[in-house]
């Protein structure tokens, strides 16, 4: 059973005090609210669950994701989820992404999107967030912020040079 | 238990240098259209900018760490982020439709192509519908705004009975305005122009 780690704790492992703080900061707003809609999932395979305040759900075709949901693939897993901004995301096996903040104005496209790829691989699509606002799509990893200036690209969290 | 611990030992070793040696990999992907966008990666206060198809980084906590051109290809990328790539949901499509003058009733072409695009729900899963109301120069933001949205708003209860045929009930129908934000024709503020004055119907 792999146990569940709030983002604040989570960060509070990490030794690297700008990571504490960044992380801090992106983390306040998301216990605040945290039950908004923000995208659907269009693709799974194998064993996929999603934990929200410590509940675990399983994730299924057709369900819904929410701000601060943590999004968890198992072996041979993935998924994929639509967001709407018309981002596009997939991740694949051993993976573990938390959405920590969505926010999208449907009339003048303005936004921010900001997830954090704790481990394994994710592919991403940006979408009308980006394209209306370089950048306000930032993707998280264990060592590194990832600005989005409107492109498809993959990210591997637990990667050493191969 | 002695000897546990000797065959731990220099697997605890690998585990701790493997944690200081962490790294992340971001590949920058062509997309079909050709087009390449950029991924700007942040790292131990240094930053790299990623704009080329391939452009690839293994930022640690140190630095953002860009690699030659040429390290990642279609090939390599498809070895290591097949299963994830596999897993993208197809890309939202989406039809412009227009109307006879002074009306709500689309017109004969419109009509085509909105049937055309239904038949495309018939292949997708989980079909989200997205009615996007656009208007012309003509009026202020505001007007233009509400104006747009009840566009899209008065497109949707139409096609709500239709879409329910293809399985897409109301919950996952949304209706949006964007006023004169997003012109199809170019023009000047304070233009008529029948072709500005549109509604987006997207399948995500």
């Amino acid at each position: 059973m792999q146990t569940t780690v709030s983002p604040i704790v989570y960060h509070r492992r990490r030794r690297n005090s700008f990571w504490l703080l960044g992380c801090f900061v992106a983390g306040l707003p998301l216990s605040a609210v945290a039950d908004e809609r923000i995208g659907q999932i269009k693709t799974e395979t194998g064993t996929v669950t999603i934990v929200q305040a410590g509940k675990t759900r399983p994730a299924q075709v057709g369900g819904p994701v929410f701000r601060s949901d943590t999004v968890i693939t198992a072996g041979r897993s993935s998924v994929g989820i639509t967001f709407a901004d018309n981002s596009l995301m997939a991740l694949g096996p051993f993976s573990r992404l938390s959405l920590d903040q969505f926010r999208f104005n449907t009339t003048t496209h303005d936004g921010t999107f900001d997830v954090s790829l704790k481990k394994g691989t994710l592919a991403i699509k940006s979408g009308q967030i980006v394209k209306q606002t370089p950048e306000a799509m930032r993707v998280r990893t264990p060592v590194a912020v990832l600005g989005v200036r409107g492109t498809e690209f993959v990210v591997r969290a637990d990667g050493t040079e191969s | 238990m002695f000897k546990t611990t000797l065959v731990l030992a220099p697997a605890i070793g690998v585990l701790l240098l493997s944690a200081c040696a962490e790294r992340s990999l971001v590949v920058v992907l062509p997309e079909p259209n050709g087009h390449v966008g950029a991924v700007v990666v942040h790292s131990g206060g240094s930053q790299t900018v990623l704009n080329k198809g391939y452009a690839a980084a293994t930022p640690s906590a140190r630095s953002a760490n860009p690699l030659p051109a040429g390290t990642y290809g279609d090939e390599k990328v498809k070895r290591m982020f097949g299963e994830t790539l596999a897993a993208m949901p197809e890309p939202p499509v989406s039809q412009d439709l227009f109307f006879k003058v002074d009306s709500l009733d689309l017109t004969p072409a419109s009509e085509a192509a909105l049937q055309n695009f239904l038949d495309k729900l018939k292949t997708r899963k989980a079909v989200e519908i997205v009615i996007t109301g656009h208007t012309d120069t003509k009026g202020k933001d505001d007007y233009n705004d509400a104006l747009s949205l009840q566009r899209a708003e008065s497109i949707k209860s139409t096609l709500l009975p239709v879409l329910l045929k293809y399985g897409v009930g109301a919950d996952s129908v949304a209706a949006v305005g964007r006023g004169k934000r997003d012109l199809l024709v170019a023009t000047p503020d304070d233009t008529p122009e029948p072709r500005n004055r549109r509604v987006e119907i997207t399948v995500r």
